[in-house]
């Protein structure tokens, strides 16, 4: 609701997400129930995959017209992506260690 | 080969396939278990493969399932906002290592999200399929509404997200040692921010700190996923 009328192009579950982080960041603290809801929820989160992998049923056709090219695009950007962020984490806190060395900046 | 009356009436109700849902599930899960954890025995996929044999087997059509089993695609929203919950349980480790952790989101997420619409373009991929695999790195729910936001076919993103966090699990050992200077941090990072919830398991299988990093990393991923994928697409074209 508030997505659309924000307009914004987000998912609305990704904007709820945002603003329960938000409002027990505020309160500063977790009320019980909600983190039992959340555990619960988070944990039987993979049942809920199973109906859209029955579903998939129906789209073999497709994977199978292209699945040279999505198996090469998924493994070389998996590939890509891992080395990026691993080295970039390592770079950037080299790079503030430095900085705090040095004594400039409060990072 | 559907037979009684009884039986159809049954069958149109959400009961029996909720029931079957969690019975392949927990079968899945099962098999997960005795393996010693393969990743290529992932719960979802073996219980998702035992419910096709079954359709496929009395006959009953994929749609009577897909039907059957709405009410738990209404629990991807809440589940969606209850990342919510563990983010803010690590926020004095975001606020410990801010300045590593946005670095790497913002060049993990982007590079996860642009290697794809260039490869795709490069090996001539479908628009429908390059979309549909564009947020595959991002964690199954946010990544499901995120392809269906962009045009994309959520049933095609939920196997490119399976197919990425058991590619990303199993390619982490031959990365890190082409790289230097990668600790347990940044190495549980990449997994949880590359390879979801798959990678955050895998990551608990190096360190308790590779596995924390991991799950932070994926509840992060997830929101910048969906923040900046429909741009980068935006962008791109």
């Amino acid at each position: 609701m508030i997505v659309r009328f924000l307009a914004v192009p987000l998912p609305g579950a990704v904007v709820g997400c945002a603003i329960l982080f938000s409002v027990v960041l505020v309160r500063g603290r977790l009320p019980d129930g909600l983190k039992t809801i959340a555990d619960g929820l988070l944990r039987y989160l993979p049942v809920m995959f199973v109906p859209a992998g029955v579903g998939v049923m129906a789209d073999v056709q497709r994977l199978q017209d292209e699945w040279g090219a999505l198996l090469a695009t998924l493994v070389l950007s998996a590939t890509i992506t891992l080395a990026a962020t691993a080295w970039s984490f390592g770079a950037v806190t080299r790079l503030a260690s430095r900085w705090r060395e040095r004594g400039n900046g409060s990072v | 080969m559907v037979q009684s009356d009884a039986w159809s009436t049954l069958l149109a109700s959400p009961l029996p396939w909720l029931t079957i849902t969690v019975g392949a599930y927990l079968a899945g899960q099962e098999l997960h278990r005795r393996s010693g954890g393969n990743p290529l025995t992932q719960p979802v996929a073996v219980a998702a493969a035992l419910i096709v044999v079954f359709l496929l087997i009395t006959g009953y059509p994929v749609q009577a399932y897909t039907q059957g089993t709405v009410p738990l695609r209404f629990l991807l929203g809440p589940a969606t906002v209850a990342l919510a919950i563990p983010l803010y349980e690590r926020r004095h480790l975001i606020a410990r290592t801010w300045l590593p952790l946005s670095a790497a989101l913002l060049v993990g997420c982007l590079t996860g999200v642009l290697s794809v619409l260039c490869l795709a373009r490069l090996f001539g991929l479908s628009d429908a399929m390059m979309r549909s695999m564009s947020p595959k790195s991002a964690t199954m729910p946010v990544a499901m509404e995120v392809s269906a936001q962009i045009g994309g076919v959520p049933t095609l993103t939920m196997v490119f997200v399976m197919a990425t966090g058991v590619v990303g699990a199993a390619l982490i050992e031959p990365v890190r040692r082409c790289l230097t200077g990668v600790d347990d941090r940044g190495l549980g990072f990449a997994l949880g921010l590359a390879a979801h919830g798959i990678g955050v398991g895998r990551a608990f299988q190096t360190s308790p700190v590779a596995g924390v990093f991991a799950g932070l990393a994926m509840a992060l991923n997830g929101i910048a996923t969906a923040l900046l994928t429909p741009a980068v697409l935006a962008l791109f074209h």
